[in-house]
């Protein structure tokens, strides 16, 4: 029945009212003929129903047979509507501009809020903001959140992190404002080494040294020690006790890092030979739901590779993921290699083993490497690289947490 | 005598196939709403129509429903929705 009334509100339909002596032989009959009718209402002398738009006409018909009188109440529904509007040129008018300024104007940022600043004042974050390219007025589009929240966070150090987000015309800042303490700078401390070393240079600029150029030092061992001797004697009964002060100072020792490779002079290269055979698995909250493909490989050397694929992980979790797995036929060459080519081979291996460790700070003095091992079949290369870097690190005497000082 | 006896094998074919009876028997089908709402399907038709009293034609006679502010919801052929206060249903002959 709703169905039927939203159909005729879409298609027209009419209030009329009935009068006559045979009124419900005309409704007889117009329900014989098919004509649906609905909401009747009974009055005194008449019978007010809604009909369709289209069967309108046959009821007429069916009316001058019958004797019966109609008379149209009311014309509703989408129809009459529109002809109303299609009247009413400027009301429509009015309406879409209504719209469209609604959309213009909320395309565009008129406020703008900052959140959770204690320090730093809003007004000050806001042109800060304004500065960094959101200001009010702006078009929405035109914003580019992230570089706006990374200027912010370059240009005021004070601000640990910055979030902006766009609530109707308002955009929001959200601030978090850097409340940890300053760096604990004081205390006295030590300063020790922090690897194995030749110590070339010691300067001292708060403590007193414990080596001297020439040493050589093992990881931990003391370097300067955070005390100040009193340079002051009243007399010669006066103990001197030696205050304890932070020391600070670099000491810059030679640090070696060492590699090792090897080679060997018979090399064997895999190559593809280009045949393959592919298996995929359905997998289905991890297990294996459908395999298809070859199972057996049908080689006898082969390099297996496995790709992981699953449906569009950014729009839904799906727990469904496809993984192929697909075997590379490959034959092995034997090559043999001079003595020369096995030994550069076996240094390049050595070489990058050693400039693994070394730190990003240090400046290199010197690369050395000595053939360690060299047998008929087997050439092995140690690879020593010689750096000059500062080795001292900062201790808390009471125990704490080492920093690297410098 | 021979629209007895078809009447009486509708009636067990429509018990042994657990068919609806209505339709078997064309019957009218009447739902009741708590005294708010009548439809009756398979009806014939409408003999009179006041706020008080509807009486509808059926197979098997007519139907009086009487009540307060009667109005027909929807008509349409051969299904008729009464609304208002009913309070009496009754056949006439």
């Amino acid at each position: 029945m709703f169905i039927l009334k939203l159909q005729a509100f879409f298609t027209g339909y009419l209030v009329i009212a009935v009068k006559g002596k045979n009124t419900e032989k005309l409704i007889n009959l117009a329900m014989h003929d098919g004509i649906p009718l609905w909401d009747l209402q009974k009055d005194t002398d008449k019978i007010v129903l809604k009909i369709d738009l289209d069967s309108f006409y046959t009821l007429r018909r069916l009316a001058s047979r019958t004797g019966c009188r109609l008379r149209i109440l009311h014309k509703g529904g989408f129809p009459f509507l529109y002809h109303r509007f299609t009247r009413r040129r400027g009301l429509v008018l009015g309406l879409c501009f209504f719209i469209f300024a609604l959309y213009c104007l909320s395309s565009f940022i008129l406020f703008v809020s900052v959140e959770g600043n204690e320090v730093l004042q809003a007004e000050y974050i806001r042109h800060l903001a304004a500065e960094c390219g959101a200001y009010p007025g702006m078009l929405k589009q035109r914003l580019n959140k992230d570089k706006v929240a990374n200027m912010m966070l370059l240009a005021e150090p004070q601000l640990e992190w910055v979030g902006l987000h766009v609530q109707g015309t308002r955009l929001i800042i959200e601030v978090v404002e850097d409340t940890r303490p300053p760096l604990e700078v004081e205390g006295p401390a030590n300063l020790v080494a922090a690897k194995d070393g030749l110590i070339t240079e010691v300067i001292v600029i708060n403590g007193e040294a414990r080596v001297e150029p020439g040493e050589t030092v093992r990881r931990g061992q003391l370097l300067v020690e955070g005390i100040l001797q009193p340079q002051y004697t009243p007399d010669e009964t006066w103990e001197p006790t030696p205050v304890p002060v932070r020391a600070r100072g670099e000491v810059i020792a030679r640090v070696w890092y060492e590699g090792y490779g090897e080679a060997t002079l018979t090399q064997t290269l895999r190559q593809r030979t280009g045949r393959k055979t592919s298996v995929w698995t359905l997998l289905v909250d991890g297990q294996s739901v459908l395999k298809v493909g070859r199972t057996e490989v049908p080689f006898a050397t082969y390099e297996t590779e496995k790709t992981a694929k699953s449906f569009s992980e950014r729009i839904l979790r799906f727990p469904v993921e496809i993984v192929t797995e697909t075997h590379y036929e490959v034959i092995e060459n034997k090559k043999r290699i001079s003595q020369a080519q096995a030994l550069e081979t076996a240094i390049q291996r050595a070489k990058a083993l050693a400039e693994l460790q070394v730190p990003s700070g240090a400046k290199i003095e010197r690369r050395t490497y000595e053939k360690i091992l060299d047998e008929q079949e087997l050439v092995g290369v140690r690879y020593v690289i010689e750096t000059l870097e500062n080795i001292a690190v900062t201790e808390t005497i009471n125990g704490g947490e080492k920093k690297f000082d410098g | 005598m021979g629209e007895k006896k078809s009447s009486k094998w509708r009636h067990s074919l429509a018990e042994m196939l657990e068919l609806p009876q209505e339709i078997i028997l064309n019957l009218p089908r009447i739902t009741l709403i708590g005294n708010l709402q009548c439809y009756i399907e398979n009806h014939h038709g409408i003999i009179e129509y006041t706020t008080e009293r509807i009486r509808l034609a059926l197979n098997l006679g007519e139907l009086i429903v009487s009540g307060k502010d009667l109005t027909i919801r929807y008509l349409a052929n051969e299904e008729i929705a009464i609304a208002g206060t009913i309070e009496k249903l009754q056949y006439g002959s």
